[in-house]
């Protein structure tokens, strides 16, 4: 029997790699078995890059064998979200209009991964150009949930965490702008971080909205992903977003514990919107008591401004930048685009330049609310991550779409750190779970509350059955 | 305005910002984005308060960002 090394985390396999007890050669092997024999029925991958893989592989063992260890990543898989330009691999955006793109340099993400001697699995579906989707009128089919595969996988980082839920690969980067590492992370259940604006080069990934997108891992465990953060965060000068701001060792206190932190719980943003299911309000609820029995004061915040203000505030600005990038486009060949991409992209065209500057006002209100006020009287906020578990993959999409409270998108507006986590299942067996918002540049926080959040429920344990992929 | 009268200003509204601005919306999808112009109406308007000079957005021009080091 083959040993399952998908259920080891990062560390632990690294601490194999290092002993001699395991070769990055053999680790990526499985991966490529479990992508081989999975991915069909998950569409997760748009590009396997195999021989790039095992090539990656036997140059870290060469390294480690010569005492060359280059980090937590050395010897590690990943994936990378095919909005990352790859030097020689195709880079699509899940678009009939960059199908045979082939960029000549790597993003900034994809280079500090080679130089943090990870191994490159290939390029993960998205929705077309990291906006509209699910869709069945693209080049490349969508991702699919491993959990079941009727529903989907959230987005627009859908390859992303479908490969991550069902261990294809422990770790993969994706991309959120106003949502999409957290919703696909919720809807797969694993971990996804939205870091700080500027604290990860947007250098080499195709833009959806200058100032709202960001880059950042989706991974097994808040381990995983603080790993994988670690070698992509940091400062770059020709990025006009980066900040220049000291990277800190995430994982210094990760295993700090919650006693006597205070924690603000943002119900007011969820508890009455349509659409929001009891059983996600519930999960909600439990999780905040375990963080209580864990030590942690968690109270409901009073006084945040209406969600809808956020969600406004945040739309306008994303259309309007959506829609100044893909004008030309737009114009000349809107056939090209998915029907959901086109519609909704297109309304960016509508958007006046003082409904664009009220926005930009608003916005710096609103962060100021969630900086100065909110998070001067706690040192984490909490919020759903999506409104119910994942829903079916071809459900219609009812009403005006750009109205649907999505509870990522605060942050996004904002600016600051905010992690999707895993909080349990729903009736029907898909996950639940909840978003933990720190302060600027505070991500180690973060992953400190999420870290005794997780080492106490132990919901990432649990793995979706290769069985539901391999049936379809 | 009565509700009809609105909804007719909204259409043509609608109709002369899409020839303004160059576009061509294929017949089997005006309605939808039409849909979605009325329903970001309601949302631009909620962007709207009273404000003073403290609300100038961040970051529109900063030296540092537009030259990105080429400058110095």
């Amino acid at each position: 029997m083959t040993e399952p090394l998908e259920t080891l985390t990062i560390a632990e396999l690294g601490d194999k790699l290092r002993n001699g007890s395991l070769t990055s050669a053999k680790i990526t092997e499985h991966c490529l078995t479990r992508v081989a024999d999975l991915d069909p029925s998950l569409n997760a991958f748009i590009t396997v890059t195999g021989d790039r893989a095992l090539a990656d592989a036997a140059k870290a063992d060469r390294e480690l064998a010569d005492g060359t260890d280059r980090g937590p990543m050395h010897g590690i898989p990943y994936g990378l979200k095919d909005i990352y330009d790859t030097a020689g691999i195709r880079t699509t955006c899940h678009s009939k209009l960059r199908q045979d793109v082939i960029p000549a340099t790597d993003s900034i993400c994809a280079q500090k991964l080679v130089e943090a001697g990870g191994v490159l699995l290939g390029k993960l579906s998205t929705h077309e150009f990291a906006f509209g989707g699910p869709s069945f009128d693209l080049p490349f089919p969508p991702a699919r949930n491993p959990w079941n595969r009727n529903h989907g996988p959230g987005g627009s980082s859908s390859g992303s965490g479908a490969a991550v839920a069902m261990g294809m690969t422990r770790t993969a980067m994706g991309s959120d702008t106003g949502g999409s590492i957290r919703g696909p992370a919720a809807y797969c259940g694993v971990i996804g971080i939205k870091p700080t604006y500027g604290r990860v080069s947007r250098r080499g990934v195709f833009p959806l909205s200058y100032t709202m997108d960001h880059c950042g891992p989706l991974s097994k465990t808040v381990e995983d992903a603080a790993i994988t953060l670690q070698a992509v965060a940091g400062y770059d000068p020709v990025d006009p977003g980066s900040a220049d701001a000291p990277v800190p060792d995430f994982r210094a206190t990760l295993k700090a514990g919650v006693k006597g932190m205070k924690i603000g719980l943002l119900r007011s943003f969820y508890a009455d919107a349509e659409g929001m299911a009891p059983e996600s309000i519930k999960a909600i609820d439990d999780a905040a008591e375990t963080l209580r029995s864990l030590g942690a004061i968690v109270e409901d915040v009073q006084d945040a401004s209406p969600f809808t203000q956020y969600n406004s505030c945040g739309r306008v600005i994303l259309l309007a930048e959506a829609y100044a990038i893909h004008e030309a486009d737009l114009k000349s060949r809107p056939l090209d685009y998915g029907r959901l991409t086109m519609e909704r992209i297109m309304l960016g065209a509508y958007i006046s330049s003082a409904d664009l500057v009220q926005a930009q006002r608003l916005r710096r209100e609103l962060s100021l609310e969630v900086n100065n006020f909110l998070l001067k009287q706690y040192d984490v906020l909490l919020a759903p991550s999506s409104m119910s578990p994942a829903p079916l993959i071809d459900a219609p999409q009812k009403g005006f779409p750009l109205a649907w409270p999505m509870q990522t998108m605060p942050f996004n507006v904002t600016g600051n750190p905010a992690m999707s986590i895993p909080i349990g299942f729903s009736e029907s067996g898909l996950p639940l779970s909840m978003q933990i918002v720190g302060g600027y540049f505070d991500e180690a926080t973060v992953f400190r509350v999420g870290h005794a959040y997780e080492a106490a429920t132990q919901w990432h344990a649990r793995w979706p059955s290769p069985s539901v992929a391999e049936a379809a | 305005m009565s509700s009809d009268d609105r909804s007719a200003t909204m259409r043509q509204a609608f109709e002369a910002i899409t020839a303004l601005n160059g576009l061509t919306l294929p017949p089997d999808r005006v309605e939808t984005i039409f849909e979605g112009f009325v329903g970001l109406q309601a949302m631009t308007a909620d962007l709207r308060r009273e404000r003073t000079a403290e609300s100038e957005p961040a970051g529109v021009f900063v030296p540092d960002t537009i030259t990105r080091g080429a400058a110095s």
